[in-house]
């Protein structure tokens, strides 16, 4: 302990007689530390942290995996009512299932109407994840029976933010959508689950299916969550599923044909579209503290020999090899500390930074904060990055020969060479290092570049979107709300500045939108697990003029595709291709499966739209149903849903929000308007995973680029110091100025080019981990690995020029005569 | 005298004034000085007297601050830095007190290292003179040595060699025995004393007069100026006084 104190002293004494050095060496650490402590707050949040439930690892979600033939490219999809009560009946392994799905509500209690969303959950639902209310109590079984779902349980924040934490409100009634609902408990801050979109569902209400409802097999539209029983573990509920799927496609071959189950921890689950990412820039910033090490390594390693006589005298005066060891390791995890205290600056900014790209992908029952773990995961990385960067020079150093030292020979010494060895093997690794995330980086703006080539089928500039949240039993009938949308649309069309003005049911690359069965007139019928699956979207007339969406065939919706009148779709090019291929697609019918009453009519053949996102690599098979005949669409028991504005304006989008919103409130004042958005605004979200991705490796890569690039710089202006005697000789022995420069260019591009080849071989070895978050663009692209090749040896070869410029500098005669 | 008697190095008045925070020194005042082909010349004086401030600029390391000096009968006080380090490497062969091998360097390396700066010299020629200036001093069998395996004298004579491999106009050596024992100091000696019978002419800084003998003239400085040797040892004495 006394010893501690003492190498401690001794070590800070040290570390401020050589401010200069310490100061890089604290920067360097903070910087690698820092960036480390940013993205694993993160990763501990999303990834490592149970979610808030109880026993959450024995939670699972089930999914419907459906047959690949019709869903190209879809692994997982909702689950039917039906499949769902047969699961849950014939299981063993679940100790409980529940099903549930979005339900959006306007609540008029408040002062202006508010568009509430919901989950409509079935009995067992909170019972599955294990969670009890904070006040009040969570929904009987009797409530999740038609006519008795009139009851809600609200989330905290949602009582906070709108009732003021009223604790009397738990027993009293709220009114949505004109009914009153009975509030019967609020849920902790905690519960937040599940959540649609960037925000958490805002409150609970049964699900209350009727019997037809539950007997519904062939439409998939809920999610089920389901409790392990205690002692089964993944592999079992899998096999189980699988044997129940089988059974359910032989006995319901129409609707279950090709469909099976998948079972998957609902935390995995939950982070699926995050963890790649998350994993790819843990991996990228452990690159960065690994060159941040060894340039720390390096700096240590310079100034240690450069107190070698001092430590050779410490020796000499009988100090042992392990205290001298100690002395270089205090040192050296003294200053990685002090790095990582800074480092959690660092890291509180870069988290922040992280956390504003990553809003839109991360689960919000997923809390990052820099908690105790956070700070104990900081704390140990600081130690081992200070040990890691100790070690090589304390081992040197220990075990440097006290004679040798003292013997001061001609031009370098042996130990100091070995030490220079040591010094460029770090270098080497640097370089490779970085070149390894250079090329990530690369990849990932190559890909973004290619993304934003991608033309998605509209012209995204000058179209303001917004939503009319109508609720479900708003409209009683589908005339009214058509009526509804046609007095909004003829208003908005009427406002100046507008040049055009449509409906639609899910904008393109908004995560929404219905896949439907077809059956293709004049094809042999087949069971609806067989039929193939389009993209199905109601548009008003006035949608393809907006989005500028072009028309290659045939007409536009129009006055004509009202009720009553033939049912007329359109479909885009792609849907052409496929179902008539070198075929004129006008006049040809098909049905949708789900309302087979109506034979409809290819009346027009629109351009390609990127649905899901600028990436889809599936084909935009898309059908357009006109909404004006949603009257005669729909079969039975209507319940109203919202629809989104979409309106092409003459000037900016963004100074026509409230003359639009005005226009639907003139309509009807109820309907709360949400989701106010340009397509432009659209178009940049859907890129954000990967421009995040871009631009968090672009940092890191860039880091390590610096820092290697400081690496080969202190390398190279120790060694030209070392060697100014040996430049002095051999400037009397008659080397130019051409000379000295060559030879320091060639000492720091030696070991720059061995890490350049070293880093491609160990790029093209780990593409495949950066596969999947790239975009038309190979891992292995030769541009990508050329261009960061150059502009890595070009960085290093900016960092030899101020060491070569002094070796050029030096005067022989002053040179020789110090020597 | 006919043409061969023409003065290798002719230099006059030079003068070589340092300065450093303010501070002139006057390392060189008024320097004459003229050696034949093949003489051997040995430069003596008191410590800061100038002598290795001569042979710097003898050895175009340096640049006088005023004066003349002709090289082979050209001008050279003037000359850029290429142009300098062109002559260094050909006309001039260097051997310092402290040998100056370089530590990475085999000794074969550090022969050869001179002539690698020289352009256009076909590698056999270069392993030819080599070996050949290894073989002078005796030191061929040991090429594959690094410096620190050698010997001090060994050492020295290795750089004697590498000053003799690109066969210098003239050999310019400070205190060439300086950090060497008395036998290993002989034989360096003996080693000049060869080289000159051969025909090489040197210009040697020593303290010691036994070695000072074995030149062919001695040149006596004084603070910064030549001084004949009466006049040096009354100067000597007044300073004692
Ligand atoms: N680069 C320099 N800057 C300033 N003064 C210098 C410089 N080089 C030499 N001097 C000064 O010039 C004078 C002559 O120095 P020089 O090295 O030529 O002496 P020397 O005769 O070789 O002495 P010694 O026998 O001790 O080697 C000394 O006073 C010295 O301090
Ligand atoms: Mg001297």
């Amino acid at each position: 302990m006394n010893h501690l104190l003492q190498d401690l002293r001794f070590a800070l004494r040290q570390l401020l007689k050589s401010l200069g050095f310490s100061a890089v060496a604290v920067l360097t650490l903070a910087l690698g530390i820092g960036a480390n402590t940013a993205i694993f707050s993160v990763v501990n949040g999303a990834l490592l942290r149970p979610l808030p439930f109880k026993d959450p690892d024995q939670i699972v979600r089930v999914w419907h995996t459906p047959p690949a033939k019709s869903f190209p490219g879809i692994p997982t999809f909702s689950v039917s009512a039906a499949n769902y009560f047969d699961w849950q009946r014939d299981n063993h392994v679940f100790e409980r299932m529940a099903i549930y799905n979005y339900r959006g509500f306007t609540l008029t209690s408040t002062a202006q109407p508010l568009q509430v969303d919901a989950s409509a959950v079935s009995s067992g639902f909170f019972e599955t994840l294990g969670v009890a209310p904070l006040l009040g109590r969570v929904f009987s079984p009797e409530e999740d029976r038609p006519g008795h779902t009139n009851v809600v349980v609200l989330s905290h924040r949602f009582w906070q933010e709108h009732f003021g934490a009223d604790p009397n409100l738990v027993g009293h009634n709220i009114t949505m959508d004109g009914t009153n609902f009975l509030v019967a408990g609020v849920m902790p801050g905690s519960f937040r689950f599940p959540d649609y979109g960037p925000m958490p569902v805002q409150m609970w209400t049964p699900m209350g299916w009727t019997d037809k409802e539950r007997a519904v097999r062939g439409e998939h539209h809920s999610v089920v969550i389901a409790r392990l029983k205690p002692g089964v573990d993944l592999k079992q509920a899998q096999a189980e599923m699988n044997t129940i799927s089988s059974r359910l496609e032989q006995l319901y071959p129409a609707d279950d044909k090709g469909w099976g189950a998948l079972v998957v921890p609902l935390h995995q689950d939950m982070v699926t579209d995050v963890r790649p990412a998350l994993l790819v820039l843990l991996g990228a910033v452990a690159f960065v503290l690994l060159i941040a090490c060894a340039n720390v390594a390096n700096l240590v390693l310079a100034r240690t020999f450069a107190r070698q006589k001092e430590i050779a005298i410490r020796t000499a005066l009988g100090a042992s090899s392990p205290r001298v060891f100690r002395q270089v390791l205090t040192e050296s995890v003294f200053l990685a500390v002090i790095g990582g205290s800074l480092g959690l600056i660092v890291a509180a900014f870069g988290q922040r930074f992280i956390l504003s790209f990553l809003a839109n992908q991360l689960p919000d029952s997923v809390m990052v904060h820099l908690d105790l773990q956070v700070l104990a995961f900081t704390a140990c990385i600081s130690v081992l990055t200070g040990i890691f960067a100790g070690v090589l020079p304390a081992i040197r150093l220990a075990h440097s020969d006290v004679n040798q030292a003292l013997k001061q020979g001609l031009g370098r010494t042996d130990e100091s060479s070995a030490s220079h060895g040591t010094r460029r093997i770090l270098v080497v690794v640097e370089v490779a290092l970085s070149l390894v995330l250079l090329v990530g980086a690369g990849l990932m703006i190559r890909s973004f570049q290619q993304l934003q080539r991608v033309a998605p089928g509209f012209e995204s500039h000058g179209v303001l979107t917004m939503t009319a949240a109508i609720a479900r039993a708003k409209f009683a009938q589908p005339t009214e709300e058509v009526n509804f949308f046609e007095q909004t649309l003829r208003r908005v069309r009427a406002l100046p500045g507008v040049e055009a003005a449509g409906v639609i049911d899910d904008i393109p690359l908004d995560n929404g939108g219905s896949h439907q069965p077809i059956s293709i007139e004049g094809q042999p019928e087949v069971a609806m697990a067989d039929q193939p699956e389009v993209d199905v979207r109601l548009i008003s007339a006035g949608y393809l003029r907006s989005m500028h969406i072009p028309l290659l065939r045939g007409r536009d919706f129009g006055d004509q595709d009202v009720s009553d009148r033939p049912a007329s779709i359109l479909i885009s090019e792609s849907m052409a291709r496929r179902f008539w291929p070198g075929e004129d697609p006008i006049g040809k019918r098909l049905t949708l499966t789900f309302s087979p009453k109506q034979v409809r009519e290819v009346v027009g053949v629109v351009g390609d739209v990127k649905l899901d996102s600028l990436d889809q690599e599936r084909p935009s098979t898309t059908l357009y149903v006109p909404f004006d005949q949603l009257a005669s669409t729909e079969e039975s028991n209507f319940s109203s849903f919202p629809m989104t504005l979409v309106v092409r304006t003459a000037t900016t989008p963004a100074s026509m929000v409230s003359a639009v919103t005005n226009a639907i409130h003139e309509v009807d004042g109820t309907v709360p308007v949400r989701d106010v958005l340009t397509m432009d605004d659209v178009l940049t979200k859907s890129l954000s995973q990967s421009r995040f991705n871009t631009l968090l490796l672009g940092v890191f890569a860039g880091l390590a680029l610096l820092l290697a690039a400081i690496g080969i710089y202190s390398v190279l202006s120790y060694s030209v110091r070392q060697r100014v005697p040996e430049i002095g000789i051999r400037l009397a022995l008659g080397a130019r100025m051409t000379d000295v420069l060559r030879m320091v260019v060639i000492e720091g591009m030696k070991p720059t080019l061995l890490g350049v080849a070293i880093g491609v071989a160990a790029a093209f070895a780990m593409g495949r981990l950066v596969a999947s978050l790239i975009f038309q663009v190979k891992p292995t692209d030769p541009v990508t690995f050329l261009v960061v090749a150059a502009l890595l040896a070009l960085i290093a070869l900016l960092a030899c020029i101020i060491p070569a410029y002094r070796a050029s500098k030096v005067d022989p005669v002053i040179a020789l005569r110090n020597e | 005298m006919s043409d061969a008697s023409q003065p290798l190095i002719q230099i006059t008045d030079m003068t070589k004034v340092f300065y450093t925070d303010e501070i002139e020194t006057h390392a060189l005042s008024g320097v004459h000085l003229s050696v034949n082909k093949g003489e051997y010349v040995a430069m003596s004086g008191p410590s800061g007297c100038g002598k290795s401030t001569l042979l710097s600029i003898i050895g175009l390391l340096d640049t006088p601050t005023g004066g003349r000096y002709f090289l082979n009968n050209k001008a050279v006080e003037n000359l850029d830095f290429a142009e300098r380090a062109r002559i260094r490497n050909q006309e001039i062969g260097f051997i310092f007190q402290s040998f100056n091998l370089i530590g990475d360097l085999t000794v074969y390396e550090n022969v050869e290292l001179p002539l690698t700066y020289r352009q256009r010299m076909p590698s056999a020629e270069r392993k030819g003179r080599v070996m050949e200036a290894l073989e002078r001093v005796g030191m061929a069998h040991r090429v594959r040595h690094y410096p620190s395996q050698l010997s001090g004298g060994q050492q020295q004579r290795v750089a004697v060699a590498r000053a003799l491999g690109g066969k210098p106009s003239i050999l310019l050596a400070d205190e060439p025995t300086g950090n060497l024992d008395s036998r290993n100091g002989e034989a360096v000696m003996e080693l000049l004393a060869d080289l000159h019978r051969e025909g090489a002419t040197i210009c040697m800084v020593t303290h010691d007069p036994r070695f000072a003998k074995h030149a062919q003239r001695e040149v006596h400085l004084f603070d910064g100026k030549v001084v004949a040797e009466e006049e040096l040892k009354k100067l000597l004495a007044d300073v004692g006084a």
